[in-house]
């Protein structure tokens, strides 16, 4: 209080004056490009690519195993929204992801395929919900930061992976029961894909349309501040952690089901495209904030980019290249969004 | 004239403007060698302006300013320093986990190194030492982490770090160093005060505890809104003199028609018996009853902040009883005080703003059940009421879209009374609403919380060190002092005057 004691006098502050009209219409352009311009560049891209590759690029069958590729990816990256909306990371979706392949495919093996199917499903999203709820407490009780925690616990749930394993693929006994769920279609559209969509809908509609998302998101820009105004900040990130769990072992079984082997190292891949994709969602049509349309058009840019490259015979390497440079690209974009909020202010 | 016949420090004519403010009007100040200056001022008095044109951080309107008789550019930092001039605030900045060595080569130019760049701390360690011997602080030990030094010590690294070069130091300006030092401990700071001046130093010595002015000071300066008020000896003063300069003799009730009376019948909404929490409260009681604004006044340290943080549920209870509508709270956290209605508007600006969120997301946060209808956020609704709220609170611009952080301090303080009326508290506590405030949005945050006592009935917990704000809006006025409540001003006895005399009064 002594500060408040002494300094009231140089902190007279006026508010600013009204700006004129021609100067809001020009930063109502800038908003709707800061808000579309991610959209545009995906446009951009496709028909780049379609000029560039005739014929090869723009037809249903590549469009459709782009897209396909992605489920998992996009299955991750949705569950990860929680907590970078709450303002924190998890970074053992892909442990989590691995034990829950290597949990679905053990299951079947162990009772020589006579699990029933929706058991061996409902065991791994425990498994998974339940890796989500150990990061939660380690982060809500003991205090830890949540970068150290689940880079620590998704260590050692891959650790887990390889000792259920054995360090080999998991593979006999999965039932066609199973694959066919990850194999199969619905009205002509592959299941993963079907599960993508549903999926999303859920996460946009918990993050957009309930007071929980808005909780989720106050928590997130200031957590201590949000704690004071009465929103029940722990429970959240208890939440949090655990949907991004359930959803990184949901990623688990359509990968398990789609390819009929558990693989104990398949988690790491789907880290980095699942962030990429988040942080780049973040910077278009709701600007500042992880939001589902952002994270699925985020998406797209990689798939597609990554994909038109290849067809132009640029080889393996891109993949990392793209992504990495996808993350660091969107990261700098709200830097620079920030600094002209400020600068404005 | 020899060089030893000048002053250490010479400021002379010293004014500085802020928008719709006079900070300093003419301020004069001269401290001689080996003298020891107290400069004493209530809140806004200007004292802290003064040190901070001293120390460059603000560039006056008018004035100038010598250090040991050559003249002293503003408003540029380094030159201030090379000067030889040093100033300690009460923050006084220390890495907890290093060790006093450490700390005192922090920033301070380079550690002697030995082949590969290798530091030599054998070497480090007898200059640290030497240091602290001639301090007259052999006691502290260079290699003890600071993190476990008791907090005099710790007040004793920070100014045995700033003398880094003895003879080089002219002046020293001790801002509030002695505000977190218990009492026993404070003649330890005063033995290395009175070390330095000694050698020649002058020392500028800020504080709000009078007695220490009488023990300590050869010469005080007492600024009152800008102005010196009082510059001479201190043998010939009192510590009720002081008292009475700092406050003030003009008649100061302000508004006085803002202020309802007999407002102090209604039942005791929120009662405080015997708590003893925090570091600060020693056993304090206070009652405020329903419709009522109740003023808590007190310096730093003696306990109005910690009211506070109890009642945010975050300093821990160690004794006594918190009561809300008669029921005793048995933990008071977080969410439980909350729950039975106590809203509190912290005084740090970083435990109210949600950055990146808008105002209308700011003022509604802490309660988004009524646009829950029928499975889904009604956005509409909420954006309805916040404007509503927005025009109501008259906070600009009226923009309910726009992210929080472009709002002026002010009409920010006006959104977080908005976030917390709209919940309908039955008790609601603010530290320091109107700091930082232009005049007319302290008017109208004001006029918020007289409202909330009388229409709806709220009992209102006002903590301000600013006594027009009190005088002009309470009831009854609470006065702490070590920790409890030591006076009780009600009707016409509150007046600026009497509250600021009653903070400054002994024991």
């Amino acid at each position: 209080m002594s500060e408040s004691l002494s300094s009231a006098t140089q902190q007279v502050e006026e508010a600013p004056a009204a700006r004129p009209a021609e100067h809001r219409a020009g930063r109502l352009g800038l908003d709707l490009l800061d808000r579309w311009a991610g959209p545009l560049l995906l446009v951009a891209m496709i028909v780049a690519f379609t000029i560039a590759s005739p014929g090869v690029f723009l037809t249903s069958s590549n469009l459709l195993a782009v897209v396909n590729n992605q489920t998992i990816t996009a299955v991750v990256a949705l569950g990860l929204l929680f907590p970078l909306a709450a303002g924190v990371f998890d970074i053992s979706i892909g442990g989590v992801l691995t034990l829950s392949v290597i949990t679905s495919a053990w299951t079947f093996q162990q009772t020589a395929g006579s699990m029933p199917v929706p058991l061996a499903i409902l065991i791994t999203l425990l498994v998974g919900s339940s890796a989500g709820l150990v990061n939660a407490l380690l982060v809500v009780r003991l205090g830890i930061d949540p970068f150290i925690v689940t880079l620590g616990s998704g260590s050692i749930f891959l650790g887990v992976s390889q000792l259920v394993a054995n360090g080999q693929v998991v593979s006999r006994d999965i039932p066609t029961a199973f694959t066919d769920l990850g194999r199969g279609e619905l009205f002509g559209i592959p299941n993963p894909i079907v599960l993508v969509v549903v999926l999303a809908l859920i996460v946009f509609y918990v993050l957009e349309m309930t007071p929980l998302g808005r909780m989720i998101y106050a928590t997130g820009f200031g957590r201590e501040q949000s704690r004071l105004a009465g929103v029940p900040t722990d429970r959240i990130l208890v939440l949090a952690f655990v949907v991004s769990g359930f959803c990184a072992s949901l990623a688990g079984l359509v990968y398990t089901s789609r390819i009929g082997t558990g693989q104990p190292d398949v988690g790491a891949q789907y880290l980095l495209p699942s962030y990429a994709a988040a942080f780049l969602g973040s910077t278009m049509i709701k600007p500042g904030r992880f939001n589902v349309p952002g994270l699925l058009v985020g998406l797209a840019i990689l798939a597609i980019g990554i994909n038109g490259l290849q067809l132009q015979g640029i080889p393996f390497w891109v993949i990392s290249t793209f992504q990495g440079g996808a993350l660091i690209l969107a990261v700098v974009l709200t830097k620079l969004r920030k600094l002209s909020v400020r600068a404005d202010g | 004239m020899t060089t030893d016949d000048t002053a250490a420090l010479e400021l002379h004519g010293i004014v500085k403007t802020f928008p719709g403010q006079r900070a300093l009007d003419g301020v004069d100040l001269t401290v001689a060698r080996g003298e020891i200056h107290a400069l004493l001022g209530h809140n806004g008095s200007g004292k802290s302006t003064l040190i901070k044109v001293l120390s460059g951080f603000h560039q006056p309107d008018d004035g100038r300013c010598s250090v040991a008789g050559s003249r002293l550019r503003f408003g540029d930092g380094v030159a201030v320093s090379r000067a030889g001039v040093r100033i300690i605030h009460q923050d006084i900045g220390l890495v907890d986990e290093l060790s006093v060595l450490e700390n005192l080569r922090l920033g301070v130019g380079t550690y002697r190194a030995g082949t590969l760049g290798a530091i030599r701390w054998r070497g480090e360690r007898s200059a640290a030492r030497a240091r602290l011997d001639d301090l007259g602080l052999g006691h502290l030990d260079p290699d003890a982490e600071v993190a476990g030094l008791s907090a005099v010590e710790r007040t004793e690294v920070a100014v045995a770090r700033a003398i880094d070069d003895p003879d080089a130091i002219r002046v020293l300006v001790l801002d509030e160093a002695s505000a977190a030092l218990p009492e026993e401990q404070v003649q330890h700071l005063f033995r290395l005060v009175r070390t330095l001046a000694a050698r020649g130093v002058g020392v500028v010595y800020v504080t709000h505890r009078l007695e220490e002015v009488i023990d300590l000071a050869d010469r005080v300066t007492v600024l009152r809104d800008g102005v010196v008020v009082l510059q001479e000896s201190v043998s010939t003063l009192t510590r009720e003199d002081l008292a009475r300069v700092i406050a003030g003799s003009e008649v100061g009730a302000v508004h006085e028609t803002d202020r309802a009376t007999g407002r102090t019948t209604g039942a005791p909404v929120l009662t405080l018996h015997d708590v003893v929490a925090g570091r600060e409260l020693a056993g304090a009681s206070l009652s405020v009853r329903e419709g009522e604004v109740l003023g808590v006044a007190g310096l730093a340290g003696s306990g109005v902040h910690e009211v506070v943080r109890l009642l945010q549920g975050r300093a821990p209870l160690h004794r006594g009883t918190v009561a809300v509508a008669g029921a005793p709270v048995a933990r008071p956290g977080v969410r439980s005080l909350r729950r039975l209605g106590v809203a509190v508007l912290p005084g740090e600006r970083d435990q109210k703003r949600i950055t990146g969120m808008t105002v209308a997301e700011n003022i509604t946060i802490a309660d988004l059940s009524p646009y829950w209808r029928g499975g889904r956020f009604r956005h509409r609704a909420e954006r309805a009421e916040a404007v509503a709220l927005v025009e109501r609170y008259r906070i600009r611009p009226p923009d309910v879209q726009r992210p929080i952080e472009l709002l002026s301090g002010g009409n920010a303080q006006k959104a977080y009374v908005a976030r917390l009326l709209r919940t309908a508290p039955r008790v609601l506590v603010l530290e320091e609403p109107t700091h930082g405030v232009d005049v007319g949005g302290t008017a109208e945050i004001l006029r918020l919380l007289v409202e909330a006592a009388r229409n709806e009935g709220t009992a209102v917990l006002l903590c301000s060190s600013d006594t027009d704000d009190l005088a002009a809006t309470c009831d009854r006025v609470l006065v702490l002092r070590d920790g409890v409540v030591a006076d009780e001003l009600t009707d016409k006895e509150i007046t600026r005057e009497r509250i600021v005399e009653l903070c400054y009064a002994a024991g």
